[in-house]
């Protein structure tokens, strides 16, 4: 490995750890930022990420790292990582000691925009950097009505803290496709459709409501959109969303190991066909979208590390992306309380998940058209496939 | 609450702190200790519960803190408490801070006895405190032949760490009587029977021949024995062991949810039973030993909390006192990097778990009678509550 190389690790190694183990800092330290003018605010359209909720005062949702990787903000005053604020600079720290200086995220230029209702477009999608949207049109997850939400999840409870607070809501399709349409006036080019289980599993027509509003807006047959959905009853379903314009499609497993997942899932197991049909439904839409056109997450930590590498080659060698996002223990999930593993743990599964997709063929384009493009496997084929800023520097 | 109660629950939220973050000091801090002399030292015939193996350098297995409760020292060179070493007294600091000075167990006689073949008894027999002894008559696990070891366990890796380094082996029936007689001359008055599954479970025989030893060294029929065993595929066999004198029999489900019993006990699944048979085998051995004479443990942590509270209440209502002990992701296990809860979630598991007991009425001799370390944190909010702490007595007095 060359130099250039070690210290790009180093820094994604960084970057898993003060994911994991969060960030201190006072939550008045922002007061100096221009938050919500020049630099990103973050908004809690679907979860919060932070051990403790802070409604009322905006945080940044990340910042660059000197060799450009976009780390994401979690506060965690435990941590032993922090942000500090000194002579007009803010610096991440570690145990006191300054590792650098922190560059805060710009804001898009479509969050000062309002959809024709008079709705803050920063509340319709949010940003989610290298020009992806996530439209969570949904803030509340209808599993909850059995109690039978994922133990992992606090989609409920950060609907609960914030989104009176924040005035967030459910989104209609014409504030998604005007909104959509002014980020991509700004360069965004791409949209993940997501949010919690709707009653009665309603949640089709809506999608395709909302890809014809896309359509109409942006002008865009293929307007690169993500339908993330839950397996549905009927498989053949699945067409529908190809037909209405979706260029990938997302259906998150979350846990591989069956068992765990009856137990981790209840809702998923019991409301919507169990484990065997949400596998079954992946491979149907890779038979719909084709190879590296569909995308799952399996929440990496809650299960042994051996059983969500199974998965996730498992689902790569049938065409499914499988990404490994970082468990972190809500505030407000039904584990709350308990702690992810090791940075190092969830560094080598990265790596080994990076291994496979590249053993399975999966470009750089496909995982970014289907997931969020600040995962660890992007930043590994970003430091691989030399496609980081730094490189061209180097070069010039 | 009174000021000693306080006192004595702030003492119990450290205990449960360095029970799950671990203490960190440098490995070579005891060489101004006498461990294996006067102190007592660890002995690895079970599992390694420090974050790292350390294998040629001893460590004292534990400490008392100023109120009298019995911390155990598990080593995690990451972690926010530490010991330190000043002018001829160690210290328990967190951040750097002292908290209190510490004073390390004390080294049961038997220890430096050996039995009439020539073995350390140390290695036979270990003192667990408060009176209460563990055999761990097999270091080993067969579960692993088929792969199917439970993934929170480290048995088989301690022993391939530690066996040959420390001598530790197979314990025979007279080794164990010779030990235990001498122990109990001593003041111990309670014994379990541990260890990991033997190949086609053969265990009952050598339960039986053990507990004939015990008495014919002892000169004891009850000699407060607890036999520790995988559920039998044949339940009669229980009786068995009540036949043979073991006042109370103890049989670990781990995992209280079905789902993820299956997955983190795979051999326990797929090779004794399942789940079901796992429940069935407590209750029949309730019916066999009475209620407050059976017991279970489960790994806290792993699961969501209100499963294991669900089976503790669940146990407790067929007489079962289920124990929970805070998982600490072992090395060489198969969940080694994951991390256990946070120490707050584990304190209010301890805390509505002594409630459930309480509820049920199992009394503070039926939790010592059962179980292999009485140093529990359950055990110690007894005797908070209880007030059978000697620095509640001190103050009476």
């Amino acid at each position: 490995m060359n130099d250039l190389n070690e210290i790009l690790y180093r820094e994604l190694e960084l970057k898993i750890s003060t994911s994991v183990e969060g960030i201190s800092f006072d939550p008045q330290i922002f007061r100096h930022l221009d938050l919500g003018g020049r630099y990103q605010e973050e908004v809690h359209c679907l979860f919060e990420h932070a051990y403790e909720t802070h409604a009322g005062t905006k945080f940044p949702p990340g910042f660059n790292s000197p060799h450009g990787f976009i780390f994401n903000l979690r506060w965690d005053r435990r941590s032993s990582y922090s942000l500090i604020y000194e002579k007009g600079t803010y610096y991440l720290a570690h145990h006191g000691e300054v590792l650098f200086p922190v560059e805060f995220l710009e804001r898009p230029k479509y969050y000062g925009e309002k959809t024709s209702d008079g709705t803050n477009m920063y509340n319709v999608a949010a940003y989610g950097q290298y020009g992806s949207l996530a439209v969570i049109y949904s803030n509340e997850c209808a599993l909850k009505e059995k109690d039978q939400d994922c133990k992992f999840c606090n989609i409920n409870a950060t609907k609960d803290t914030y989104a009176e607070a924040e005035g967030i809501g459910w989104k209609y399709p014409k504030q998604i496709g005007e909104t959509v349409a002014a980020a991509y006036r700004d360069g965004g080019r791409h949209v993940t459709i997501t949010g919690g289980f709707v009653a009665e599993r309603r949640e089709v027509e809506y999608y395709l409501d909302v890809a014809d509003a896309i359509k109409e807006h942006t002008g865009l047959e293929d307007f690169n959109g993500t339908a993330t959905v839950g397996a549905p009853h009927d498989l053949s379903i699945i067409e529908k969303y190809k037909e209405a314009g979706y260029r990938t499609i997302a259906t998150n497993i979350e846990v591989w190991d069956r068992n765990i997942f009856k137990a981790i899932c209840p809702g998923k197991e019991l409301q919507c066909g169990g484990w065997d049909h949400w596998v079954k439904a992946l491979e149907h839409e890779v038979d719909v979208f084709g190879k590296g056109r569909v995308r799952s997450i399996i929440v990496a930590g809650i299960e042994p590390k051996e059983s969500t590498l199974e998965g996730i080659e498992y689902l790569a060698s049938k065409g499914v992306i499988a990404i490994a996002s970082s468990w972190n223990p809500n505030p407000g999930s039904a584990l709350e309380g308990h702690r992810s593993p090791e940075p190092a743990w969830h560094f080598d599964l990265h790596k080994k998940t990076a291994a496979i997709y590249r053993k399975y063929g999966f470009t750089f384009d496909q995982i970014y058209d289907c997931s969020a493009p600040t995962g660890i496997a992007l930043d590994i084929y970003r430091i691989e496939d030399k496609v980081l800023p730094i490189f061209d520097a180097q070069v010039a | 609450m009174s000021g000693l109660k306080e006192k004595l629950y702030s003492e119990l939220e450290l205990k449960i702190a360095t029970g799950v973050d671990g203490i960190s000091f440098d490995p070579h801090i005891f060489r101004h200790l006498d461990v294996a002399g006067q102190y007592q030292e660890e002995i690895h015939s079970g599992f390694e519960m420090a974050y790292e193996t350390h294998v040629g350098i001893k460590f004292p297995t534990g400490f008392r803190s100023p109120h009298g409760l019995v911390f155990v020292l598990r080593w995690d060179r990451r972690s926010s408490y530490s010991l330190i070493y000043d002018k001829g007294i160690y210290y328990l600091t967190h951040h750097g801070k002292v908290i209190f000075p510490v004073e390390f167990l004390q080294r049961p006689d038997y220890y430096s006895r050996k039995t009439s073949d020539g073995t350390r008894m140390s290695d036979i027999v270990r003192y667990g405190q408060y009176g209460a002894l563990t055999v761990c008559y097999s270091n080993e696990c067969a579960l692993k032949e088929k792969d199917h070891d439970c993934k929170f366990c480290n048995i088989n890796a301690t022993k391939d760490t530690y066996a040959e380094a420390e001598g530790l082996g197979w314990k025979n029936p007279r080794q164990v009587g010779e030990t235990v007689a001498e122990a109990y001359r001593e003041g111990a008055r309670h014994l379990t029977i541990t260890g990991g599954f033997v190949a086609e479970r053969r265990e009952v025989e050598y339960y039986l021949d053990v507990a004939d030893s015990i008495r014919e060294n002892t000169g004891l029929d009850d000699f407060n024995g607890t036999a520790c065993v995988g559920a039998p595929h044949d339940l009669s066999i229980i009786d068995k062991y009540k036949e043979a004198g073991y006042r109370t029999i103890a049989t670990n489900i781990e995992i209280w949810d079905r789902n993820i019993f299956k997955a983190i006990c795979p051999g326990k699944e797929l090779q004794c039973g399942g789940w079901e048979h796992w429940v069935n085998a407590l209750e029949y051995e309730v019916e066999v030993f009475g209620r407050g004479k059976v017991r279970s443990n489960i790994v806290a942590g792993i699961e969501p909390k209100e499963s294991t509270l669900e089976g503790i209440e669940y146990l407790a209502s067929k007489g079962v006192i289920c124990f929970a002990s805070s998982w600490c992701p072992n090395p060489g296990s198969a969940l080694e990097g994951h991390r256990s809860p946070e120490p707050a979630w584990h304190y209010d598991l301890y805390k509505k778990i002594a409630a459930i007991y309480r509820k049920y009425g199992f009394t503070y001799e039926e939790l010592y009678d059962c179980y292999a370390a009485p140093i529990s944190i359950v055990h110690d909010i007894y005797r908070i509550e209880d007030r059978i702490l000697q620095v509640i007595e001190s103050q009476v007095a």
